[in-house]
């Protein structure tokens, strides 16, 4: 925590800012920049900040914005507004039809105090490589909304992630949607979080696997797979895709693409799990996940 | 600043900050000290209170997020003496050691039977699973919790408050 | 037995609508005009002199009253657990410190005005340090000869044995001596309410602290030596306790609060938060033990020899004594005829370790207990067989001379949990071969009730009946959550033949109440409850006698029950209890009065046995519960729900410490998990359902023959967890605890 110590004595208090729209919002940013902290559900913010509220000078708290709110369908995609909860993304009828591993991994984000708080664009934007609904992001191909005062624009979610707690956000735009594009018939997929504990856990190592067959329903079309908790961001294997497309999802030999995906990732030592451990555990849920979106079949 | 809030139902308005979390409007401001810092991270669940509706972890909501905002605190459940069901349990079952959990305990369990009225020890469990117990190893606490949506459920209730 | 009236009854815990309402204070909540606040700074660096600490900033901030450092706070010694005055410690702490010898060591400490000041205050206070290489690794601390104190490492040695350890070693031959080794961790109390004391300047030259500790009359000493005080101008209250287990029996910061208070002449009242509580209290001390067993081949073990390296952190405090704890307990629970324990005590820059819950027993019986299960398999013994024949038996002496074991029912308690458990069918489920792997485990353990046979043990109380019939206990002792209050308003209601509700309770008030030597050593039923038992027996004779000369008669004349008194030709005319009492007063101008001073004279063992099936999942390494049994040789349950819930409890404290809990360090002493989003506590979902049986057979001198539970309760666990794991996957883990990582090494050597 000795990056958050002033060396200065603070004199102002902090600075709290409501507003009511985007327009608004994006104005201040634009004023005051880099110094504002933006607050959604705050679980992230909070705890990073714990004890420490003193040292922000800006706040900007989404919870009047509107717009960055619900969960909605259209013919080609869903659009989930930032300030959307992980509790909201859990219930959500939506979420659970065409995204269900969405669902999924908000319904096992920490705890119900921290589901009812926590929202889609706070982890997001945090950008944890353990943020549980990023590799889902990658895997569904997600797109995101962001917008300054002076453009709205959207990025894909691969290239969004820079390193633990940085994304191409820049300090004077807003995440303000998400947005995820239907997914095409025979499309199957998993989610698998393992933790220290079932609940209330950070992700030892997680994997949203998308996968995308054709119309007689077993030649692969595309198969995402995407790991959260082994780099710094959350890890596309664009390889395995390119190893398989093409292959009949009942002859293939899962143990061999366990083996890739534990082959291609490079994970570090941390409090939680050797880089060892996460590599054989890899490479198990990996497995465990082709058997899973095979018998969805 | 100046926020307006319902605790327990009624309608305070209290000179606070944008430095100040929930928790500390509650107990320094409120004098309502039924809810405990264990962590102040969200992780213990020992200050949970239910805004709008909806079980929080008030050590990581800011007072001006509060603003105009429903809030039930562990001293607004029940009604003056009378406990309500699920605190009438907790007694009855041995639910409670030190006490320093049991106030969030009460609530979440609170939220829970209001969620789901007939809940299965696994549904408890992952209910509670944001509270932590250094003391009772959560048996009867979620004995109590089942006890109460018995005797919610089966309009045994009338004995004490309801939820 | 005999059935009571209260006793053994689940009688509501007294008090326990404050608690359950959130109404109840503890010191955290408590609020005085004029009060100040405090925190401590605690030292970045694990090893290092201070070079230059600067508070200037800090004093400048707004609502800053003042900063301590070792420069401005009394510099005399202490030993944190030192409880009693002319006890031998050493005494190499200070409230503040020049040098730092651990990440968390208390450097400095500020008061300000509000709370919110605090952390920006601690946040500007430079410190300097001449940074020092530390000794992290126990072992370390023992090659390298090098003290953090100017004196030896390791810095105390133990030993203690019976019969002829090397001469039977000699004899038996090489396949029937097994040896194991374990590792234990550094863990955290974790109790939900975190370090906190308050302290208030009262006239004429008195100092109020309110507490929430085990050892109240020990806060008043500590405070009186640290702030060279006499022990009357010292008024200590104990405070509602937000979950002990030992943490806060050791006294470190009441000296402190107080010291301030009186230096700045207003209330003060220090905060610990989480991070401050995991590295800046008292954690379990680690250890590291090697055991050797030599068993004959119709499996009785003939020899034991057992090696303990006890990580004791920073500082001293009961380092020492922890070890001597865990001697005496392997003498205990099988005749070993033959049986040596050696320790060694070591400091390191880590945090201080000290009292917690069990106090070395869960350590040593973790690394006995496993090795147990190890001689058994590699005889191709049952594991509960084998221990069914070297256990102890009822009323067996302790071969080192300790205490006689008094009605020592292991024997009962391990066929009954085994049965209840369904073992022999579990054990010869098929093996599984799969992903999911089920294993099961046991593990038996004694421990004490009290300290007779190594301290003094004693307490006092005074018992009133007032005119209307109520009574008033006014006691020494401290309720931690564990319904002793209401356990000792049992008993004495039993006694005096009323309804317990009827008696208040009172704790610890060092102005008011009896001494009590404090809550620890398991003694809170079997000796304070024997002194409730004594003076309810006192004061019924009295209350008979009295009773006689309102009725002019005789005592033996005299008739009392349920609240009622009456003449025993004469049943039809009662006189409740307020009435004679009342009376009693005004015909014989007395009070119905008595005061009582109970010394331990036994110290028996408590006995248990706890059985674990568990389910692991080796692609992950993660282990789940099918099912946990508790059979516990408790004397006589006085109240059985309580003693339950103290047996669940133990059993999450003990899992946790089995397969996630443990401070973690890097080479340089910084730990790794100081929250609790990084230090996991076994949570709802984590948790088994416990199932208990009690073998009350009484037998020993406690109140109705009650035992202690409360520490005992988490002692067998965490071996009977890594007996299931090891069952599970055939592997043997040496390191606790169990993480996933660990699980998943352990199953890829024995593949290769
Ligand atoms: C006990 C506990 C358990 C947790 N468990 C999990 C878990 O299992 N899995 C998991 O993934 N996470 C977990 N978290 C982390 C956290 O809850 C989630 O990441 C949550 O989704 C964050 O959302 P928030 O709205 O609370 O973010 P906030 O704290 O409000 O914000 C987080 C960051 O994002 C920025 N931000 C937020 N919204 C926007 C926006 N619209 N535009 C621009 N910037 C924005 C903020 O400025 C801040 O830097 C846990 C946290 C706690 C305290
Ligand atoms: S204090 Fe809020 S969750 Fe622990
Ligand atoms: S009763 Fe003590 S923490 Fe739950």
């Amino acid at each position: 925590m000795k990056g958050l110590k002033k060396e200065k004595q603070k004199q102002n208090k902090t600075k709290y800012f409501s507003p009511g729209n985007v327009k608004e919002a994006v104005e201040i940013l634009a004023e005051i920049g880099e110094e504002v902290e933006v607050l959604a559900g705050g679980t992230d913010l909070l705890v990073r900040y714990y004890e420490r509220l003193y040292d922000i000078d800006y706040l900007l708290d989404l919870r009047l914005l509107e717009g960055l709110e619900g969960i909605k369908l259209y013919d080609d995609r869903i659009e989930i507004g930032a300030r959307a909860t992980h509790s909201q993304l859990e219930k959500s009828e939506y979420i659970n039809k065409y995204f269900p591993i969405i669902g999924q991994a908000a319904a096992n984000v920490g705890s119900p105090q921290i589901r009812n708080r926590g929202t889609i664009g706070g982890n997001i934007v945090n950008a944890s490589p353990a943020g549980d609904l990023l590799p889902g992001m990658l895997a569904y191909e997600a797109k995101f909304k962001l917008v300054s005062a002076k453009e709205e624009i959207i990025v894909s979610a691969e290239d969004f992630f820079v390193e633990p707690g940085k994304t191409i956000l820049k300090p004077n735009q807003l995440l303000t949607k998400v947005i995820l594009p239907k997914p095409e018939e025979n499309t199957y997929s998993s989610w698998i979080k393992i933790g220290m504990r079932k609940t209330v856990a950070i992700t030892t190592i997680s994997l949203a696997l998308v996968l995308k067959l054709k119309r007689d329903n077993n030649t692969i079309k595309e198969l995402r797979t995407c790991l959260g908790s082994v780099a710094p961001t959350p890890l596309l294997i664009r390889e395995l895709n390119r190893e398989i497309k093409g292959e009949k999802i009942d002859q293939l030999d899962f143990n061999r693409l366990g083996e890739l995906v534990a082959d291609i990732i490079s994970p570090i030592d941390d409090v939680r799990a050797t880089k060892e451990y996460r590599k054989e555990v890899a490479r198990n849920i990996m497995i465990e996940s082709l058997e899973k979106v095979a018998k969805l079949r | 600043m100046k926020i307006k809030l319902t605790v327990n139902g009624e309608e305070r308005e209290v000179r606070t900050t944008s430095e100040t979390r929930l928790i500390d409007l509650l107990r320094a401001d409120l004098h309502l000290t039924g809810a405990k810092e264990g962590c102040g991270e969200g992780e213990c669940g020992a200050c949970s209170v239910i805004m709008n509706g909806e079980l929080v972890a008030s050590c990581l909501v800011l007072a001006p997020q509060a603003d105009g905002a429903d809030i039930i605190t562990i001293e607004g459940v029940g009604d003056g003496n009378k406990l309500d069901i699920i605190q009438q349990t907790f007694i009855e079952v041995g639910a409670v050691q030190c006490g320093y959990c049991t106030p969030g305990m009460v609530i979440a369990a609170r939220k829970l039977l209001e969620e789901n009225s007939r809940p299965t020890e696994e549904e408890i469990r992952h209910g509670l699973s944001g509270n932590l117990c250094r003391c009772t190893g959560y048996q009867k606490i979620i004995e109590a919790v089942e006890l109460a949506a018995d005797r919610l459920t089966d309009g045994r209730g009338s004995e004490g408050e309801g939820l | 037995m005999k059935d009571y009236k209260y006793v053994g009854k689940n009688i509501k815990f007294k008090d326990v609508e404050e608690r359950v309402t959130g109404r109840l204070k503890y010191a955290g909540d408590l609020n005085h005009s004029d009060m100040l606040y405090s925190r401590v700074l605690l030292s970045e660096v694990a090893r290092g002199r201070i070079k230059s600490i600067d508070s200037s900033k800090a004093e400048e901030l707004p609502g800053v009253v003042k900063v301590y450092t070792y420069e401005n706070t009394p510099q005399n010694t202490f030993n944190s657990y030192n409880w009693y005055r002319g006890q031998e410690v050493s005494k190499d702490e200070v409230l503040l410190t020049p040098y730092a010898r651990f990440v968390g060591d208390r450097v400095a400490a500020v008061v300000a005005r509000d709370k919110k000041t605090l952390q920006q205050a601690l946040d500007l206070i430079e410190v300097e340090y001449e940074e020092e290489e530390p000794i992290i690794d126990p072992r370390e601390g023992l090659a390298s000869d090098d003290s953090l104190h100017g004196e030896e490492n390791p810095f105390a040695k133990q030993e203690l044995s019976c019969g002829d350890v090397e001469g039977n070693f000699a004899e038996i031959p090489d396949e029937l001596i097994f040896e194991d080794e374990l590792e234990t961790p550094k863990i955290h109390h974790a109790t939900m309410e975190n370090h906190v004391c308050f302290a208030y300047p009262k006239e004429p030259d008195r100092i109020a602290i309110v507490s929430p500790c085990q050892l109240l009359f020990s806060v008043r000493m500590m405070v009186a030596n640290m702030l060279d005080l006499r022990f009357n101008q010292v008024h200590a209250i104990k405070a509602p306790v937000g979950g002990s287990f030992g943490a806060k029996q050791e006294i470190f910061l009441e000296p402190l609060c107080a010291f301030m208070a009186r230096d700045l002449d207003r209330p003060v009242k220090l905060e610990f938060k989480r991070r401050d509580s995991i590295l800046a209290t008292r954690t379990r001390s680690k250890i590291i033990g090697k055991v050797k067993t030599a068993v004959d081949k119709e499996g009785k073990i003939r020899a034991r020899d057992i090696d303990v390296l006890v990580d004791a952190g920073g500082y001293t405090s009961n380092g020492n004594i922890v070890s001597i704890a865990m001697a005496k307990k392997v003498f205990r629970l099988y005749r070993i005829e033959n049986q040596r324990y050696r320790g060694k005590s070591v400091h390191t820059n880590t945090p201080i370790g000290g009292a917690c819950r069990g106090y070395g027993s869960p350590q040593i019986h973790t690394l006995t207990e496993i090795n147990i299960d190890r001689v058994a398999k590699r005889l191709d013994m049952d594991p509960v067989d084998f221990r069914l024949k070297n256990l102890i038996q009822p009323y067996d002496k302790d071969p080192t001379g300790g205490p006689n074991l008094g009605n020592a029912q292991i024997i009962a308690a391990l066929k009954e949990g085994a049965e209840k458990f369904d073992w022999y069918n579990k054990r010869n489920r098929k093996e599984d071969k799969g992903r999911y792997r089920r294993g099961i485990g046991v593990a038996c353990c004694t421990h004490g009730n009290g300290y007779y046979g190594a301290y003094h043990d004693f307490t006092g109380m005074t018992l009133r009946m007032y005119a209307d019939g109520s009574l008033l206990l006014n006691t020494g002792l401290h309720e931690l959550g564990n319904a002793t209050l209401t356990a000792i308003a049992q008993i004495a209601g039993e006694v005096l033949e009323i309804d317990p509700g009827e008696i208040t309770v009172l704790e610890a008030d060092t102005d008011l109440s009896p001494y009590d030597i404090g809550a620890h050593a398991s003694r809170g039923t079997y000796v304070c409850g024997m002194c409730a038992f004594k003076i309810a027996e006192k004061l019924k004779e009295q209350f008979l006698r009295e009773s006689a000369k309102v009725l002019n008669t005789t005592a033996d004349q005299v008739e009392m029950e349920q609240g009622e008194v009456w003449l025993k030709d004469a049943p039809q005319k009662r006189l409740s209890y307020g009435e004679m009492a009342a009376r009693v007063q005004v015909e014989n101008q007395r009070e119905l009065f008595t005061t009582y001073s109970y010394q331990a004279q036994t110290n028996p063992g408590s006995y248990g046995a706890h059985f674990a099936e568990v389910e692991v999942d080796t692609f992950t390494g993660l282990v789940k519960f099918k099912d946990y049994v508790a059979a516990h040789d408790v004397g006589k349950a006085i109240n059985p729900s309580s003693v339950e819930g103290q047996i669940h409890g133990g059993v999450q404290m003990g899992i946790g410490m089995a397969l996630c809990e443990e401070i973690t360090f890097n080479d340089k002493g910084q730990p790794l998990n100081t929250n609790f989003s990084s230090y996991h506590l076994v949570n709802a979902p984590e948790m088994p359902k416990v199932r208990v049986s009690l073998i009350e057979e009484g037998g020993d001198e406690g109140p109705y023959g009650a035992k202690s539970i409360g520490e005992i309760a988490t002692v067998p666990v965490t071996a009977a967890v890594v007996n299931a794991v090891n069952d599970a996957l055939d592997i043997k883990l040496n390191v606790l605890p169990m993480t996933p990582a660990r699980i998943l090494e352990a199953l890829n050597e024995k593949e290769e």
